[in-house]
């Protein structure tokens, strides 16, 4: 098989490897306008990230090619939004797509899974010497989590490390969808009643403890200990379970991991949660490609399109931001296994909701989609984005824990100003 | 404030606090001193200013004040430093234009008041090694014996203390012998102490219990477990990295038989070839044999010093030159790392012959880059008549005629300065066949003609030079960090970062116990020994109701110690121990029980999954869809794969046809020719059914299904010091703070958190730790004819708490006991709640 194959295995391994609260920096309106050269109001207060690892195929999804050899398999559909057409594996999302954006010209600039991911998830080029963080993680650093679950969740995989910035923004972890947390609760045996005798009982320890030592982190530990108790009790914790749901809003997620997984993410950014990525795999087509995108198309179709639809009914669109990412695209030319190879040149992004402009395609790619022809976008423009939605003022300096001064998004970086219009 | 500087410099970061706070030592008087006091300094007043001194600073020069306290925007000072490079009022004028980020900190300065602290004056920078100009505490004479060692590292330490400015700090009392006990058990094997262990040592004389204790603890098998803990933070080593497995378990071998540090220190540095063989070439390996992250990882590990920042300027707040890096990053310009194979891989580094280090630097888009020479940029010192702790390393090396003679001692010696471990790990000449024929081999098929364990000459002379005992850093760096672990502080913090700008606190103790682990022959084992003997280690914590400020001060003079709470990997095992979870301690079939799991049944059709499994990688058809028992179980965060250290130390062995080993490319080729083999039909079969099952729009579709199933509860943890490390990012090691080593500087997160907490109260370990079975010691007392309630609480807080309860505490505890639903039940939730406590995470 290709030279790929066991990368869903070692993807996996290196997300393994990869896994708060933070000031409130509101960004003041003139430094906005310098950003993009118009006044917008950030109305974003959370994201979805859905990551698609491997290197998605634009022309198969966002960039179809209709009548180029190049185009393969799929037909391109016409959507709700006037003019612009996507391929036929989101025939659902197609009915949603008034409310979503796409950047077809984006100027990838790293053919390898490692690099290519890492600058897409961090907006800088990999470091041999500093790991930067993941969106999710400077978007916690800078945004406080509102109620009781942790700020930052990453679903069904692990979602890029907090590098510089620490243990405080990694995400909390949650492998399968809807599956119980044992954390959470007393353990299977211990009744309520017991539980909260054994809470008094430590309670009466630590206090003489407290009361001897003059140890700063005893006074710490004491309040994650009454944290952790009030999230055991929260009913927030509802968010987690999926069984509850009516079936058939299952149903219309899709019985499938990623379904359930999007369903989750809702139900969590309106509990609170800043930021959720959604991470699903098997993007790598160095083989049947169309076999692979028309199943992708049959998971992810019914999920997103149920996503944007939800949000946008109960009006917490425009506050959440929704985006999908992956490392690069593919080639054009469809290869002897029927399959397309690593393409950085140019590659598309799905956006939609926290306030962008929705129904309308950003830049363009070339009559095969080989390269960016009009209006290219930088990787770290996206993550520039995202800041900008939220009202982050994405030229922040941090400081490494070696006090080298280090911008939240790569220096240079611009918001999409066509995204805010 | 109890945290260590080194944790509070994370804070600082996710705080971002670079934009707030400005600290004058560190950033500002870098500034000053390199770039203006040599014309508005001591020697000259340009302009009639002044910068060398607070008073000069505040009055100002012939222009008037520097700052604009009403509108800091409008300060003289930063109008000054921002205007363009071809202004006739820009400063500074002699020298380059201040850089963007030195500007920003004037500019904070300024704007949060232009502190400057009392009484320091500021002098044009001269490089020099930090902490060496003073030594008149440090006794001529070389102590007799570890405890008198100890002892004179702890009047040494007083003396600083007396000398120093200020009030004196607080002093704690020293600890009781239990605590002592728990305390060092802890930082010595990494785990708690058993009961035996208690009653051995009670029964030891009172007089030499704690050397006797320290000596039993150094020589216990686990003590190279823990420290291999150490050696990994220390080293960064990551077993999921190439020669990551390999490198650990060389660690921890080289701690368990005692190498010399500075023999370690060699080998890590110089050595070549592909980890399952040369196992130290993992550390090269760990950095992808990059020149330029090896060297910054190399100055920052092995001697204190972070270079790195130079890598891409001169350093913003030290005398490093970007020139200075770009000469230590030349040692290791010719590295490389080399991959073959393909389904079975091997990785290598090697030697080429041109180095990749060249100068100008690649960013500054020279017309031409040069490559350039190696240059130690660190200066040795030089010393009149040779120290007495020199003398005695040399004493101690100085090969025994008797026991190796002529060729054998060369040899002996040639490995001492070579470093080479492959000769080490060659136990018998058949393997030894082996090797050289793959090198041969390999070199005879490789481009220029090289062997694949071409050694560096370039990295043999750095190796020796940074371990050469007059280098001051080497030893102080790694007494600093030793130190550290032990005492909760180091001397220089962070501990990685010696530098004129850091404050170093009692530099001569820490010089004096740099010189006797020198005289030591640099073995660790000594070191923790003088250390743990130290009254500096054997304080205690300060009590409730004294203020930040004095307890900070406390620590800092090591008059007292700070609360230290266990590392997650001895906690976790202290848990195991403290539970008696190491062993099964029920009888089979005794917890028999059902429990429910909800599981995830395909849709799609049996015959169609199994079509199209790949039989060879033995994957599920689709990834997103894992193999019934696949998927994770609940408590996966609290187990690791065990890694088996003696096994990755076994040099491969030669396979019954000597020859597939004896060439690598070949090999690669046959690996082609097997896959291509398995390819054909069987393949083609595969592919296409997968191809239906995709089409299917069932692939990952499935339903829910809860499921009952018989199990019989009665875990047994093993050791988390063996586990492949660091653990996956939401393990419970991860989360108690064993770093992802990814990052240079990056140490334990010590802080509290709420997912640690989770992970306590409702994890598996505490909650079996908790259960009384009857195969533990304390089953006995609390059922059946033999039961006495108060005898098992004794028993429990002696082997959880070590130490016995107070009068109030058996009565308390005895409640507690009777309140549950039976007394072992009762006596569960004491033991629960005792491991929960603080008192069991943060050490007496």
């Amino acid at each position: 098989m290709s030279s790929c194959t066991d990368y869903i295995t070692s993807r996996r391994r290196f997300l393994a490897q990869f896994a708060g609260t933070g000031a409130l920096l509101g960004m003041p309106i003139n430094r906005l306008v310098a950003a993009i050269g118009s006044a917008h109001a950030p109305k974003a207060e959370s994201v979805i990230l859905f990551w698609n690892g491997g290197g998605m195929s634009h022309l198969d999804t966002w960039d179809p090619k209709p009548g180029r050899e190049v185009g393969g398999e799929f037909e391109a559909i016409k959507t709700s939004a006037d003019g612009v057409q996507i391929s036929e594996i989101f025939p659902q999302l197609a009915k949603q797509m008034h409310h979503c954006s796409i950047i077809r010209s984006i100027a990838g600039t790293n053919g390898d899974h490692g690099r290519a991911t890492y600058e897409l998830q961090t907006s800088h080029p990999q470091n041999p010497a500093l790991v930067h963080p993941g969106m999710g993680s400077f978007v916690v650093n800078e945004r406080q989590k509102s109620g009781d679950l942790p700020a930052y969740i990453s679903i069904g995989g692990m979602a890029p490390r907090a590098g510089y910035l620490g243990q405080r923004c990694e995400a909390y972890y949650i492998g399968l969808p809807g599956e119980r947390d044992p954390y959470l609760a007393f353990p299977d045996g211990i009744h309520h009643t017991q539980g909260e005798r054994r809470l008094e009982i430590l309670a009466k320890m630590n206090l003489r403890t407290s009361g001897k030592l003059a140890a700063r982190d005893l006074k710490e530990t004491d309040v994650a200990l009454k944290d952790a108790v009030a999230l055991m009790k929260s009913p927030a914790l509802a968010s987690f379970d999926l069984d509850k749901e009516n079936p058939k809003t299952l149903e219309r997620y899709g019985l499938t991991e990623f379904g359930r997984g999007t369903l989750l993410a809702k139900k969590l950014i309106e509990t609170g949660v800043r930021f959720v990525q959604v991470n699903r795999g098997g993007f790598d087509n160095h083989m049947d490609v169309f076999p692979a995108m028309r199943n992708h198309g049959s998971v992810m179709d019914p999920a997103l399109a149920s996503l944007i639809e939800d949000l946008s009914a109960s009006g917490r669109l425009d506050k959440t931001l929704v985006i999908m990412l992956s490392e690069f695209g593919r080639t054009p030319k469809i290869n002897k296994d029927a399959g397309r190879d690593h393409h950085a040149r140019v590659f598309s992004c799905f956006l939609a909701g926290g306030g962008i402009k929705g129904g309308q395609v950003i830049g363009s790619s070339d009559k095969d989609g080989m390269a960016p022809e009009n209006r290219p976008v930088q990787v770290a423009d996206i993550h520039a984005s995202v800041c900008h939605a939220l009202g982050i003022d994405h030229t922040r300096e941090l400081t490494t824990p070696l006090g080298r001064p280090m911008k939240l998004v790569k220096e240079g970086a611009k918001p999409v100003a066509e995204l805010f219009a | 404030m109890s945290a260590p500087v080194r944790h509070l410099a994370v804070l600082l970061c996710s705080a971002g606090i670079a934009s707030a706070e400005v600290d004058f030592r560190q950033q500002i008087q870098p500034i000053f001193e390199n770039a203006c006091i040599r014309c508005h300094g001591a020697d000259k007043a340009k302009g009639d200013l002044r910068l060398d001194t607070k008073a000069g600073f505040l009055r100002g020069g012939k222009h008037g004040p520097l700052v604009n306290t009403k509108d800091y925007e409008k300060s003289e000072l930063l109008r000054r430093v921002k205007l363009p490079r071809d202004h006739e009022d820009i400063m500074p004028q002699e020298t380059e234009p201040l850089s963007g980020p030195h500007k920003n900190w004037l500019t904070d300065w300024v704007r949060t008041g232009a502190k400057w602290p009392d009484g320091v004056v500021l002098k044009i920078r001269k490089k020099e090694v930090p902490g060496l100009a003073e030594k008149q505490f440090i006794p001529e004479k070389a102590p007799a014996s570890l405890a008198e060692a100890a002892a004179m590292a702890d009047k040494i330490l007083a003396q600083e203390n007396a000398a120093g400015k200020g009030p004196q700090p607080p002093v704690a009392t020293g600890i009781d012998d239990l605590s002592f006990l728990r305390r060092a058990t802890v930082d010595l094997i990494g785990r708690i102490p058993a009961s035996e262990e208690i009653k051995q040592f009670e029964q030891t004389s009172a007089g030499d219990r704690r050397e006797k204790l320290v000596d039993r603890l150094i020589a216990h098998p686990r003590f190279a477990e823990r420290w291999t803990v150490f050696f990994a933070d220390m080293l960064r080593v990551r077993s999921q990295q190439d020669g990551g497995p390999q490198l650990l378990a060389y660690v921890n071998r080289s701690v368990a038989e005692g190498k010399p540090y500075d023999q370690m220190a060699r080998e890590l540095i110089a050595t070549n070839g592909r980890p399952e063989n040369t196992p130290a070439a993992g550390f090269a390996l760990g950095d992808a044999a990059n020149p330029m992250a090896l060297a910054g990882a190399t100055s920052q590990i092995f001697l204190g010093v972070r270079l790195q920042c130079a890598e891409c300027h001169d350093h913003p707040f030290d005398d490093w030159k970007q020139k200075e890096f770009y000469d230590l990053a030349a040692f290791f310009g010719t590295i490389k790392r080399v991959e073959q194979g393909k389904n079975i891989k091997r990785i290598y580094t090697t030697e080429v012959k041109e180095t990749a280090v060249k100068w100008p630097p690649e960013r500054e888009q020279p017309a031409k880059r040069e490559g350039v020479a190696p240059k130690f940029p660190f200066e040795l010192v030089n010393f009149t008549t040779k120290p007495h702790y020199i003398s005695r390393l040399e004493e101690r090396r100085r090969p025994n005629p008797t026991a190796i003679t002529g060729a054998a001692a060369k040899k002996a010696l040639d490995d001492l300065v070579d470093g080479l471990d492959v000769k080490q790990t060659l136990r018998d000449s058949k393997q030894e066949a082996a090797i050289l024929a793959e090198a041969k081999a390999a070199a005879a098929s490789s481009q220029d003609g090289r062997s694949i364990y071409a050694q560096s000459e370039d990295r043999k002379k750095l190796a020796a030079v940074i371990t050469d005992p007059r280098n001051p850093y080497f030893a102080r760096a790694f007494v600093n960090r030793v130190w550290a672990e032990l005492v909760g502080r180091g001397f220089v913090e962070p501990l990685d970062n010696f530098s004129s700008y850091n404050e170093m606190r009692h530099p001569q103790t820490l010089q004096f116990l740099a010189q006797e682990f020198v005289a030591s022959g640099y073995d660790l084992r000594t070191l923790v020994k003088t250390v743990m003997l130290t009254s500096a280690y054997q304080r205690g914590h300060l009590l409730a109701g004294i203020s930040e400020t004095e307890a900070t001060r406390a620590e800092e003079a090591f008059t007292a110690t700070r609360s230290r709470r266990m590392l997650g990997e001895v906690l976790f095992d202290s848990v195991s121990v403290a539970g008696h979870l190491l062993s099964h301690k029920w009888p089979e079939g005794a917890n028999v029980r059902e429990v429910k799991r909800q599981i995830r049944i395909p849709l799609a059709p049996a015959a169609m999954l199994a079509a199209a499994e790949d039989k060879t990688t033995n994957q599920p058809a689709m990834m997103a869809m894992a193999k019934p028992g696949q998927a994770p179980a609940p408590y996966d965060l609290e187990k690791g794969a065990t890694l088996d250290f003696e096994a990755l130390l076994k040099p491969e062995k030669p396979g019954k046809d000597d020859d597939k080993f004896a060439d690598v490319l070949s090999e690669s080729k046959k690996d082609l020719a097997m896959n291509k083999k398995m390819e054909d039909d069987a393949i083609e079969a595969v592919r296409q059914a997968r191809i239906r099952l995709l089409q299917s729009g069932n692939a990952e579709r499935f339903r829910l299904e809860t499921v009952t199933a018989i199990v019989d509860d009665n875990p047994r943890f093993d050791t988390t010091l063996r586990m492949a490390t660091p653990a996956p990012p939401s393990h419970f090691l991860r989360v108690f703070g064993q770093p992802a080593r990814d990052n240079l500087g990056e140490f334990r997160d010590e802080s509290p958190s709420l997912r640690q907490e989770l992970m306590m109260l409702n994890g598996k370990a505490t909650h079996e730790a908790s259960r009384v079975g009857p195969l533990e010691p304390v089953h006995h007392l609390i059922t059946g004819p033999t039961a006495n309630p108060a005898k098992a609480v004794e028993f429990v807080y002696l082997e959880i708490f070590t130490r016995r309860p107070t009068a109030q505490e058996l009565a308390e505890a005895r409640e507690v006991i009777s309140a549950g639903k039976t007394p072992a039940e009762g006596l569960a939730d004491l033991r629960w709640a005792m491991l929960n406590s603080h008192e069991f995470r943060y050490l007496p």
